[in-house]
């Protein structure tokens, strides 16, 4: 295995984390959550023009056939930044819906995401869906056209600014992962509404209410009986995304806490001399280095062709990530002392940040039930 | 040792049970729903004046001030106060360190000018004592204050100050002589907060609400009869103040959170992945029998505290390991309810009451962890104090303040 960037992965990450320290700092964040749409539009222009919304859509798609790596090197640096953006669903979860539909109409859409001016949100959540496709109430059902939608969406991260969304809805029967479906529907379809809310790390989002929502045949982005395979790539995808943002934030606070304890003096001395703190720095770091390695297993394993082992790699990586998150989050709070837990501190944003992570799209203790139920962790 | 509560007590807490039920609709959790600050503060302050009419106000006070009950009495009431979510928190502070020492330490003519109006609710008071480059190393403040005739002149910044932007008056800490080393030239004072040279600067929290502030003083002049205690005795009397933090009688037995009860509901409400409910869940499960039996050793300790306190002695360390054991606790539970919560976990906390919502509680503890005593000065504490250990290095110890390298 080779961990070391390619040339043009290091290019990409220099020239973001450039256009981001200048562009996309902290107190432009705080403003975004207290006005307007709640992340910069501007921005994503710029996103578009350095190929980054292009990047992983297939070449055959007229995108930049970029993989888990290039996907994993942006979500870090919007990590580091705190950036506010809908990347993973508007980008990375749209490039691994589009697998299964028809060549013509996903390099339009690529074409349409990859120039900035197209906003997707992905719509899954419901108030039973703690577990990947269990729990989908919302109904799709057929009509002559197509079908019909209707149930309820909770949380969709910047679904209120979409063009369009990504909805997942229960074809028949209950229980079964085999009877979702994954629609690609107008946001502002008839029947369908949203109400704009704010996330706890201030990013902006929507509760969607589906009315008998009516879409032609070309909504379904699954292939017939493919729903649950394509739902479960989605949330892989966004569960890779979801850890390399991770570990950006936990490197961006443990920069912070070691200039934080380099600098601040109590007792004469700097923080940095106290050998608990000291120890505390150093649990960070064995906990950034560990969410590290997995968020780069996890962008090695998107494209692993077995679904079985592929399942077993993203419980094990949601279980992992999430928790070491809200550990570091905690601790750099902790030694930030009162700054932590102030407003106008970045270091409390980041906090919340890595919670929101922790949560989205199921949570750690789902990820070790369904690794403990999956079995077969060990070679015999 | 006994669990049991005398029949006085008994009798007592019969008594004020219905006489809280009698005034829930008014000013309890029903009435507080939808309020912000201010006017949960401004409840606050009436709700106390109804308490100190009707003798429920500084239970444990002797007479003239209280009604001279006891202290198990105090915690009796207490606890069953927050249960009904009255807002008696908004005065923990005020009447719980700063109108004690003013008890302490002030003249006759300053106790009965400040003290009653204090208990009524009618005047709030705030502690002043963490500054911007003085958190867990308090003596190392700056603020000053010069001796100016028969009066002082007090300037610099306090920060983290609780609900400064509602009080009336406060005790600070100042430093009178930067030659002394550090904890040698410090005096204790009451601030009026509304005299000329102060301004208060709410600061925001991470759950979005307003309870502390930047407190700067420039030039504000107080009178010698302010000070408490000697000149140059600040420090020592900071320390007993923050003794008084680190334990009041109010303190919540099970540990300031969501209750047990609450979660239990919560995971009921929830479909579970190894079950048809969270509740059915052996990991849920096993996390409510744990949280039981901690809070079992939460309630004692908090029972070993007030035993002390009713003998007249100081507590010890419980207030510290009260503190460690049930922030942390409720840091985690709270993490745990949010898994629970699944996307409803994701939206800005819906409400700020710490007893019902987990969201605030998750968010509103990692302050919990650093004010009144960071985790790692509690543990400082622990191991010098209670196992004897040498002192954590101090290379400023003895230094004349104004020397030590800033």
């Amino acid at each position: 295995m080779n961990f070391d960037l390619t040339d043009d992965q290091a290019m990409m990450k220099e020239t973001l984390d450039r256009l981001l320290s200048e562009r996309a700092n902290f107190e432009t964040r705080l403003k975004l959550t207290q006005s307007g749409e709640g992340w910069d539009r501007k921005l994503w222009t710029q996103f578009a023009e350095l190929g980054v919304l292009s990047l992983p859509f297939t070449e055959e798609h007229g995108g930049l056939g970029g993989g888990g790596v290039e996907t994993m090197v942006v979500c870090e640096a919007l990590g580091r930044a705190l950036t506010l953006s809908p990347f993973t669903p508007g980008v990375v979860m749209v490039a691994a819906a589009l697998r299964s539909i028809d060549a013509l109409r996903a390099s339009e859409l690529a074409e349409a995401i990859g120039s900035g001016a197209h906003i997707i949100a992905f719509a899954h959540e419901e108030a039973h869906t703690s577990d990947a496709a269990f729990g989908v109430e919302t109904r799709a059902e057929r009509t002559s056209e197509g079908w019909s939608l209707t149930g309820t969406k909770l949380a969709a991260p910047f679904a209120d600014s979409a063009d369009a969304l990504i909805v997942t809805a229960r074809i028949s029967g209950k229980g079964a992962h085999d009877d979702v479906g994954v629609f690609l529907i107008n946001a502002e379809a008839a029947g369908l509404s949203r109400r704009k809310l704010m996330a706890f790390d201030g990013a902006p989002g929507a509760d969607i209410v589906l009315d008998n929502v009516r879409v032609d045949e070309t909504a379904a982005l699954h292939a017939d009986g493919g729903g649950a395979e394509l739902l479960e790539r989605l949330l892989q995808a966004a569960i890779a995304a979801n850890a390399a943002e991770a570990v950006g934030v936990m490197q961006m606070l443990i920069d912070a806490t070691a200039e934080h304890l380099h600098t601040r003096k109590q007792f004469g001395v700097t923080l940095g001399s106290f050998q608990a703190l000291q120890h505390k720095a150093a649990e960070m770091l064995v906990a950034i280095e560990q969410a590290r390695s997995t968020a780069m297993y996890a962008a090695m394993m998107v494209d692993e062709p077995d679904a079985l082992v592929r399942r077993k790699a993203f419980a094990a990586i949601k279980a992992e990530t999430g928790r070491t998150g809200r550990f570091v989050g905690q601790t750099a709070v902790q030694l930030h002392g009162g700054l932590g837990v102030s407003e106008e501190h970045f270091v409390g944003w980041g906090l919340k940040r890595l919670t929101m992570l922790d949560l989205a799209y199921g949570d750690a203790e789902s990820a070790v039930a369904e690794l403990a139920a999956l079995g077969g962790l060990v070679e015999t | 040792m006994s669990r049991s509560l005398s029949a006085v007590d008994e009798a007592f807490r019969q008594k004020a049970v219905d006489w809280l039920d009698g005034h829930v609709a008014d000013f309890g959790l029903p009435a507080r729903e939808g309020l912000s600050l201010e006017q949960d503060v401004e409840l606050a302050r009436r709700w106390q004046k109804v308490k100190s009419e009707n003798g429920y106000a500084v239970i444990s006070w002797p007479a003239p001030w209280g009604p001279g009950g006891t202290v198990t009495q105090q915690a009796l009431f207490a606890t069953e106060e927050s249960k009904r979510g009255f807002p008696a928190g908004h005065l923990v502070i005020s009447l719980g360190m700063p109108t004690p020492m003013v008890l302490r330490y002030a003249s006759d003519e300053l106790k009965e000018r400040f003290v009653p109006p204090a208990i009524r609710g009618e005047t709030l008071w705030a502690q002043l004592f963490s500054e911007p480059a003085a958190g867990s190393d308090l003596a190392g403040l700056r603020m000053r204050a010069k001796r100016q005739g028969d009066d002082w002149v007090l300037s610099g910044q306090k920060v983290w100050t609780t609900l400064a932007q509602f009080c009336d008056y406060g005790v600070c800490v100042a430093r009178h002589d930067p030659s002394l080393p550090k904890h040698k030239g410090l005096t204790y004072f009451i601030v009026d907060l509304k005299a000329p040279g102060v301004t208060v600067r709410p600061i925001r929290q991470l759950t979005g609400e307003v309870h502390f502030n930047e407190v700067f003083f420039d030039d504000v002049v107080v009178p010698d009869a302010y000070r408490l205690g000697g000149v140059g005795d600040g420090f020592k009397l900071a320390i007993e103040t923050l003794m008084m933090e680190r334990y009041t009688a109010a303190a919540d037995e099970t540990g300031f959170g969501p209750t047990l009860a609450r979660f239990i509901e919560l995971a009921a409400e929830t479909p579970g992945v190894r079950g048809e409910t969270a509740l059915d869940d052996g990991g849920v499960r096993a996390e409510i029998a744990r949280t039981y039996a901690l809070q079992q050793g939460l309630v004692a300790i908090h029972g070993r505290a007030l035993a002390e306190m009713s003998a007249g002695r100081t507590p010890g360390p419980e207030g510290s390991i009260h503190k460690l054991a049930s922030v942390r606790h409720r840091q985690h539970l709270s993490t745990l309810a949010l898994d629970l919560l699944g996307p409803d976990g994701l939206r800005q906390a819906p409400g700020v009451n710490p007893k019902t919502d987990f969201h605030y509680s998750w968010l509103d503890a990692p302050t919990l962890r650093i004010a009144g005593g960071t985790d790692e000065v509690l543990l400082n504490t622990i191991a010098e104090k209670i196992l004897g250990l040498p002192q954590d290095h101090r290379p400023d110890k003895g230094v004349p303040f104004d020397e030590i390298p800033s």
